[in-house]
């Protein structure tokens, strides 16, 4: 699992690019803004994306969570600039915990609780792959909705979005 | 559990996860679209059955061939029952991976240009975060649709996580 571990290191930096791009688009007049009454604000949005690896990544070094004690509303930012330092943390975060990661505790057991409800308990690396990484990405996928929404052009993901395609025959010198 | 099982494994407990949001997708909305940009939720749809159903080319016959744009789908029954069938072909392509398909090259070509070279290893993570990624996407167009945001990864504002 520790190979799998150093994988996550690489992916992180490649994604951790990715969602400066996305998170740089972020227009600062619109923080307060929400597709639906009960959707998350843009700003809300945005800074859990950006906060997301770190965050996750320094609750995998404890052995669980009882979800009723954690307060999941996501925070407003009063301003965008507070959004890209947020990620550039995360990341240093979820990249030193990937770093100290070992063999043991890659494949220790994690556990969430609702009380005295067992949610799930699953192995230190799957909470890292599915709630660190992949949950990162469902959110980000949100984001570039929102961007769209506002009018923003949308920086591609993992393929051309409406606005921009990196993989166009010229576009590394466009 | 090397990165082969661990991937299999993950694939078994993300697939279901996918047809839970396109089931999610309210009835007689596929052609709904938040932006004059933005793709249909019906072509979202489409389109992550068709790429499962590309990586299972991929570790089946090791290449590829995308063809521009994705499947028109007619019906929210048809788009659950399209990525069901990919996603079933693409289960029995993960399961009978063994270490040497995994490392094995895989291309993905898309109008006959070579857009991604890489191992098969390669293909199946990058295309499971790009499902994922939709994923996300269509969980956004949900409310303004008229559904109910399913669960994925923790509670959405319309369903809580169970156990």
């Amino acid at each position: 699992m520790i190979g799998t571990a150093q994988a996550f290191l690489a992916e992180l930096e490649q994604e951790a690019g990715t969602t400066r791009r996305v998170l740089d688009r972020v227009p600062a007049d619109k923080l307060t803004w929400r597709p639906h009454a009960k959707s998350m604000t843009l700003g809300q949005l945005a800074l859990h994306v950006a906060k997301v690896p770190g965050s996750l990544a320094t609750l995998s070094k404890l052995d669980g969570l009882d979800a009723e004690t954690v307060d999941f509303e996501p925070a407003q930012p009063s301003k965008a600039s507070e959004i890209l330092p947020a990620l550039e943390a995360s990341i240093a975060e979820a990249r030193a915990v990937l770093t100290a990661l070992d063999e043991e505790s890659a494949s220790g057991g994690w556990r969430l609780t609702a009380g005295p409800r067992e949610v799930f308990t699953v192995p230190r690396i799957a909470f890292l792959r599915t709630l660190m990484l992949n949950h990162w990405y469902h959110h980000r996928g949100q984001l570039v909705v929102y961007l769209r929404l506002l009018d923003v052009p949308v920086p591609g993901v993992y393929g051309p979005s409406a606005d921009e395609n990196p993989f166009a025959v010229g576009a590394a010198s466009a | 559990m090397n990165d082969r099982e661990f991937f299999q494994e993950r694939w078994q407990l993300e697939s279901p996860l996918f047809a839970k949001m396109m089931k999610a997708l309210p009835e007689g909305t596929i052609d709904y679209k938040p932006h004059e940009k933005s793709r249909p939720a019906g072509r979202i749809a489409a389109g992550m059955a068709a790429e499962a159903d590309g990586l299972a080319e991929i570790i089946e016959k090791g290449k590829l061939e995308w063809t521009s744009g994705s499947p028109e789908a007619v019906s929210g029954p048809q788009l659950v029952e399209a990525w069901e069938k990919a996603a079933t072909r693409l289960s029995v392509a993960v399961e009978r991976l063994d270490e040497a398909k995994w490392a094995s090259p895989g291309e993905f070509l898309a109008s006959g240009q070579l857009v991604f070279a890489g191992t098969v290893r390669d293909h199946c993570w990058w295309i499971l975060f790009d499902l994922v990624h939709h994923r996300g996407q269509l969980s956004t167009y949900i409310r303004p649709m008229g559904g109910k945001v399913p669960a994925i990864y923790g509670p959405s504002g319309d369903e809580e996580m169970k156990a």
